[in-house]
């Protein structure tokens, strides 16, 4: 039998990532748009904060990690916001070339640089994390900007005739979004794992946009869900070490974090509130 | 700077415009000349093919408004069919090659159908779940290679198909050539999807759907039907590209390699370039085509990471979608 007390650690480690990057997405969804690119701005993040901790220690590669989303939310804000380009092809097209960019700057460090990542302990992240999501819910519940960012994602119309610059709000909303991606994929490369590795966010990003909907487009409602998902991995992970299990069975135990999001999808998608204009791009009669 | 870049020209023309690489041999009258003339013409040429299927199915799909972006998870299983079918075929090269097709199409547009399904009576988006599907497929195509697809040797890859189980290879000057007629399949697909959407009633549902949902639904066009079977070719063509790529492209088998070959998300590319038009989708998948063999080229030559290829292809997917929207500023 698993004993789930001993499981909580591991709960908190695969939880903390989904949640931080589903945090961001919540705030940018809340403003109307889906950023399906949160994917490769992760994985942004998880080269750009493993690199600079091994040049100028684990504050750098905080700062650098975030940085490097933000880089890379600038092409994806230009296309959906300027040019209202559909916003889940730019994000395809950001995943793209973040997997190809990251890869290849990838090979161009050298092997070396390995050794001297310092890395910071896991703890500070989740702790830091519900902190995180409660601003988040004070933000959008109290503070006038916050309400006003929900009011685009609903009423574009409404917000512009109230005299709120929409496509400004939504660009700082992306690059927020931007941030927390780039902090949870710093989150893997130089807390989890002190190693970068090629796509190495291997579908979070994807789980992430899922809970957002689990979520129902709370904080609270992503912080259950983040838990919830951070335990079925878990699990996973435990019934992988089993050994009365063949090989090919203990692999299909790999599929269960996108299943069981896929049944929980299926569960609470139709009746959910999403924000009324989203995915849709905004621009004046 | 400036030497690298006539280097990285060079290498690109010899290797990938000019039809066969430069030799130093001068071939006689009366010689036969060997299979290598038209050597990166045939690279082009194959390398289009898969590239150009899920470029169909993700343009059929977007054309009814139904975002597709699991073309490579449905590629996988596809893939991952015909080679189960394939490994123990009956009959006749044809009876073998049709059924392996058939087993790709109809993989690929179930498991596009999951997703199709879990859209019309649960509202789950359909981004989403193709998303999260390329995973599922990803998973089992390894579970399978560690049990039942495993091959006797011990290696992490499948068994290979049976010669009767592979694609014809065309023959130039008497030699056989890479190019199998998978291409071709390919071409005809266009073809037939241009057709079905032009000058079918499925077709103009199809589009109508896409262009005004509300509308179409009182112009009385079950719209979540045609969603429905929508998604499933989409599927079924992705499936396909995997059917064909396995029979007509040594090794012949699956490898852990073939969840991450990146047809899938290059088919969105090729789709976009190509103006959702399935004839405009020929030319685009052979200029990605193209954009692979140069790739390969500098990847052998000069040692450019062939990861350079998936960052120029999002690059040219940003710029296409951003040039498209161009017109909002002229008009």
């Amino acid at each position: 039998m698993v004993h789930f007390v001993e499981l909580l650690p591991a709960v908190l480690y695969f939880a903390t990532p989904l949640i931080l990057a589903a945090l961001g997405e919540l705030v940018v969804e809340r403003a109307g748009v889906v950023n399906i690119g949160i994917e490769g701005m992760m994985l942004a993040g998880a080269l750009g904060g493993w690199a600079a901790d091994a040049w100028h220690g684990p504050f750098a590669g905080i700062i650098a990690a975030i940085m490097a989303a933000m880089i890379l939310a600038l092409p994806f804000a230009l296309a959906t916001l300027v040019f209202a380009a559909d916003q889940i092809v730019t994000g395809t097209g950001i995943n793209l070339l973040s997997l190809g960019l990251t890869g290849m700057i990838y090979k161009l460090i050298p092997p070396e640089m390995a050794n001297r990542v310092v890395g910071i302990d896991v703890k500070w992240l989740i702790i830091l994390t519900p902190c995180i999501a409660m601003l988040i819910w004070i933000y959008l519940r109290f503070a006038r900007a916050g309400l006003e960012l929900t009011a685009i994602g609903e009423a574009p119309q409404a917000a512009d005739t109230a005299g709120i610059p929409i496509q400004r709000r939504k660009f700082r909303a992306i690059l927020f979004g931007a941030a927390c991606a780039g902090l949870a994929g710093a989150y893997l490369s130089i807390m989890y794992n002190r190693s970068f590795t090629e796509n190495m966010t291997d579908g979070i990003g994807f789980l992430a946009l899922a809970m957002v909907i689990f979520g129902r487009w709370n904080p609270g409602g992503i912080v259950a869900a983040g838990l919830f998902f951070g335990l079925v991995r878990a699990l996973a992970n435990q019934l992988e070490t089993r050994n009365n299990f063949s090989p090919a069975a203990l692999r299909m135990f790999g599929m269960l974090p996108y299943v069981v999001s896929l049944a929980a999808l299926a569960g609470v998608a139709g009746k959910s509130g999403s924000p009324a204009a989203l995915g849709k791009a905004y621009q004046r009669e | 700077m400036g030497k690298g870049i006539s280097k990285i020209t060079r290498v690109i023309w010899s290797r990938s415009v000019l039809p066969s690489p430069p030799s130093r041999r001068v071939w006689r009258a009366d010689e036969i000349k060997p299979a290598e003339s038209y050597r990166s013409w045939i690279q082009t040429l194959i390398a289009a093919t898969p590239i150009l299927m899920t470029g169909l199915a993700v343009a059929v799909a977007f054309r009814a408004s139904v975002l597709n972006i699991g073309a490579e998870g449905q590629y996988v299983t596809g893939a991952i069919a015909a080679v189960a079918v394939g490994l123990h075929p009956h009959g006749s090269a044809w009876l073998a090659i049709g059924t392996l097709l058939l087993a790709g199409f109809l993989a690929g547009a179930m498991f596009a159908g999951v997703a199709a399904i879990l859209h019309q009576y649960r509202r789950v988006p359909v981004v989403l779940s193709t998303l999260l599907l390329n995973f599922v497929a990803a998973v089992l195509l390894k579970a399978l290679l560690q049990g039942p697809l495993h091959e006797q040797g011990g290696q992490l890859q499948s068994e290979q198909l049976p010669e009767v189980a592979q694609l014809v290879h065309l023959s130039l000057h008497g030699r056989p050539t890479q190019l199998h007629i998978g291409f071709f399949i390919a071409v005809a697909c266009a073809v037939f999807i241009s057709a079905l959407l032009r000058f079918t009633t499925f077709g103009f549902h199809l589009r109508a759907t896409g262009q005004n949902p509300v509308a179409a639904r009182f112009a009385g066009i079950r719209v979540g039907a045609i969603s429905l079977a929508t998604l499933c070719l989409s599927g079924g063509l992705a499936g396909l590209a995997g059917a064909i790529q396995m029979s007509g492209v040594p090794p012949y088998l699956l490898l852990p390699d073939t969840a991450s070959s990146g047809f899938g998300f290059t088919g969105i590319a090729v789709a976009l370039l190509g103006r959702l038009s399935p004839m405009g989708i020929v030319f685009s998948a052979l200029f990605f085509g193209w954009l692979q063999t140069a790739f390969s080229a500098l990847e052998t030559e000069l040692h450019v990471p062939f990861l350079t290829l998936q960052a120029t292809q999002g690059s040219i997917l940003i710029a296409i979608l951003i040039l498209t929207n161009l017109k909002r500023f002229t008009r």
